[in-house]
């Protein structure tokens, strides 16, 4: 045992220590970036499809990530309906998203991304049932 | 042995040099200069390692079980006390971080006690930092015997003191060697006071040359006086020294052959000090536990603090005139912005002409609102590597001999924590409650504090770790404020970076993560918005923000905690 007042560090402790402690960051940051969106169980809008024949979707819950392009229309009661674009492999496409009035408390401009927890519903409208700024 | 350097260009030091002192004895140790005899006290100290052979103490190899805290003295050439605390209170911070167990009355009878035999109690209100080089060596003197060890390592103490106080101090170090069977092993260059001690260790070029009765010194080298035995030395290689000492050492063993000494009225026309009253100091004592040794290091800190007035006006100028910085750019606060219109029945010119308009306002926009958050982190990057920069390095010589006296490198860090959180807190806190009031940044100003403080936390604590890992406060300072000059470049806030080098940096990059959680704060407004349009970097989530900020102070508080522990004498 080495005496108290000459106590070192084996550079290899320091070393592994910290590949341990990044090491744990890194695990923690993968997590964290999983746990933290919530869509991360969604499976994204199939929008070639969509457009193709919106009927075959209807009923199911898809997330759309898409930049606000213009207001449609405006019902108190209904919500707003709003054209977004959406980028897919293929190019850009722009869809239009009904956020119904309970999001009314949401300001929403032109320019501004989302991301979109949608259902298709029974008349093929894109419903959005959650809502969060990218 | 001491060997120095790698093989096979290394350097011995020490070359077998055996010594064997008995109990209740004060050895000099003489020679000249560079000759080993401060390595020597170091090795026995344990300050330096040997490479080859034991020490022993009381039968036990040291390598084995450490001489206990408590039980050894050294004092060093350097001073071992702090400038701005005076002869007194740095005694009585000595008891406490030493000596566990003593009522405030002990604790005064015993400073009182020392600093009466070491000859400062007319001093002991002044400063460390307004006395002689002389005084600080009593005062290191005084330090090393508050916990009364047995054995008491001196290395010069004499050196740069008057003649009558060098007297006292050698008639001092020889009551010191009657009292509780203690070994005082005392460097010295003046040999006018030899008799005073029992025995005399020659070292000539790390080789030792003479252990003996002071008596047979002259007899041994042929001389008329002690003064002669240096010029006597330079006459033969060391080397022959020694030899000629390894076949003569068994006719001056000490422990076969008590030396007589002669007494301290002998020595010279020194007046005698008053007596020493050690029958209030109990030999077995202890050393407090952390927590205590915490609190007082944490109390001194304090009062180190608020007595250094230039650090204090330095801190009030960071505290105050830093977010005056920040709020300069925007005293009206932010700008509103013009949102583009939603409907397509405007024609395309007008449509083209508000959309330029719509860029050029948010890119204005956007650049200030994202600069500010980005100044205020910076700034208080600044402020935390000024806050930790020094704080270990600048005193480490003193921290490393308070561990060789059983300070707990816990205690120490934990002071130092609980300190820098006051400033970190006191920083963060002011800034962003200023730059918010003034400027009227909107999100949650809790979560925007939260992330500033954890930022300058963030910058201190690693700071911390440097200034713990570095060898003198300069290099601390100097790798500091470059670690502050890299957070505005890679942390992508002005210009991107390219893909694979923003993922090996990013992690390490605090202002990334205060700036991106604070713009995060803000999400809910068009200024969130617009900086996204002209920041090239995307931000993180709040949450993870939050966790690479505490994983920096963490991390940087485990590695200040590994340098702490590590031996840095030199």
């Amino acid at each position: 045992m080495a005496r108290r007042a000459h106590f070192s560090i084996n550079p290899a402790w320091v070393i592994g220590v910290i590949i341990v402690i990044i090491g744990s960051i890194e695990v923690g940051y993968i997590l964290l970036s999983k746990i933290n969106n919530p869509y991360r169980t969604l499976t994204p809008l199939n929008v070639p499809a969509y457009l193709e024949n919106s009927n075959s979707l209807r009923g199911n819950t898809y997330k759309v990530t898409g930049t606000i392009w213009n207001s449609l229309a405006w019902s108190p009661t209904a919500g707003r309906l709003f054209s977004i674009e959406v980028e897919t492999g293929s190019g850009v496409n722009v869809l239009p998203i009904l956020i119904p009035a309970q999001f009314n408390y949401v300001t929403i401009e032109k320019g501004q991304r989302f991301v979109f927890q949608i259902e298709v519903d029974e008349k093929g409208i894109l419903k959005t049932k959650e809502l969060n700024k990218v | 042995m001491l060997r120095v350097g790698k093989e096979p260009h290394a350097k011995n030091l020490l070359q077998d040099v055996s010594l064997r002192i008995p109990l209740g004895h004060h050895l000099a140790i003489i020679g000249p200069a560079g000759s080993g005899k401060s390595t020597l006290v170091k090795v026995i100290a344990g300050v330096h390692a040997h490479t080859d052979g034991t020490i022993h103490w009381k039968g036990q190899d040291l390598e084995e079980e450490d001489i206990a805290p408590y039980d050894i003295g050294y004092v060093p050439q350097f001073s071992i006390a702090y400038d701005h605390l005076t002869v007194w209170e740095s005694m009585h911070d000595a008891i406490r971080l030493r000596v566990k167990g003593l009522t405030d009355e002990l604790r005064n009878l015993r400073a009182d006690s020392i600093i009466r035999e070491v000859g400062l109690l007319p001093i002991a209100d002044r400063r460390v930092r307004v006395l002689s080089g002389g005084e600080k060596r009593r005062l290191g003197l005084a330090l090393e015997l508050v916990s009364s060890p047995s054995l008491l390592i001196v290395d010069e103490v004499t050196s740069g003191l008057d003649p009558k106080s060098e007297a006292e101090i050698m008639q001092l170090m020889h009551r010191l060697s009657r009292n509780c069977d203690r070994i005082v092993l005392n460097i010295i260059h003046n040999l006018r006071h030899i008799a005073l001690c029992d025995s005399v260790a020659v070292m000539c070029q790390g080789c030792l040359v003479y252990h003996g009765p002071v008596p047979q010194l002259l007899e041994y080298f042929q001389v008329s006086s002690p003064e002669e035995v240096f010029p006597k030395l330079a006459t033969r290689p060391s080397a022959d020294w020694h030899d000629a000492w390894l076949q003569h050492r068994d006719a001056y063993d000490i422990i076969n052959h008590p030396p007589a000494t002669a007494e301290p009225d002998a020595a010279g026309p020194a007046d005698e000090p008053t007596p020493t009253d050690y029958h209030h100091m109990a030999r077995e004592v202890e050393t407090p536990n952390p927590v205590t040794q915490f609190f007082v290091l944490l109390e001194r800190r304090w009062r180190i603090f608020f007595r250094d007035r230039s650090q204090v006006w330095l801190h009030l100028a960071l505290l105050f005139g830093f977010p005056c910085l920040v709020v300069i750019f925007a005293l009206e606060g932010l700008p509103a912005i013009q949102n583009l219109s939603m409907t397509s029945d405007v024609n395309v010119i007008d449509q083209l002409r508000e959309a330029n308009a719509f860029i050029v306002q948010s890119t204005k926009v956007g650049r200030l609102v994202s600069g500010l958050v980005m100044i205020q982190v910076v700034l208080l990057t600044l402020m935390g590597a000024n806050n930790s920069a020094r704080e270990v390095a600048a005193e480490r010589l003193i921290f490393e001999k308070e561990k060789l006296g059983g300070l707990h490198a816990i205690s120490y860090l934990a002071s130092k924590t609980c300190f820098l959180f006051v400033l970190v807190a006191a920083q963060s806190i002011w800034m962003a409650v200023f730059v918010n009031r003034i400027c009227r940044f909107p999100g949650d100003l809790l979560s925007q504090i939260v992330l500033l403080l954890l930022a300058n936390g963030a910058m201190t604590a690693i700071c911390l770790a440097i200034s713990s890992l570095m060898k003198s406060p300069e290099q601390a300072s100097l790798i500091s404020i470059y670690l502050v000059g890299f957070q505005l470049p890679l942390s992508g806030a002005v210009l991107g970076l390219p893909e694979v080098f923003r993922w090996l940096t990013r992690p390490f990059i605090a202002a990334y993560w205060s700036w991106s959680g604070v713009l995060q704060t803000m999400k809910d407004t068009r200024f969130y918005d617009v900086v996204q349009l002209v920041t090239p970097t995307e931000l993180s989530p709040l949450v993870l923000c939050f966790w690479a900020l505490t994983c920096h102070i963490i991390i940087g508080l485990l590695v200040s905690y590994l340098g702490c522990k590590q031996s840095r004498w030199e």
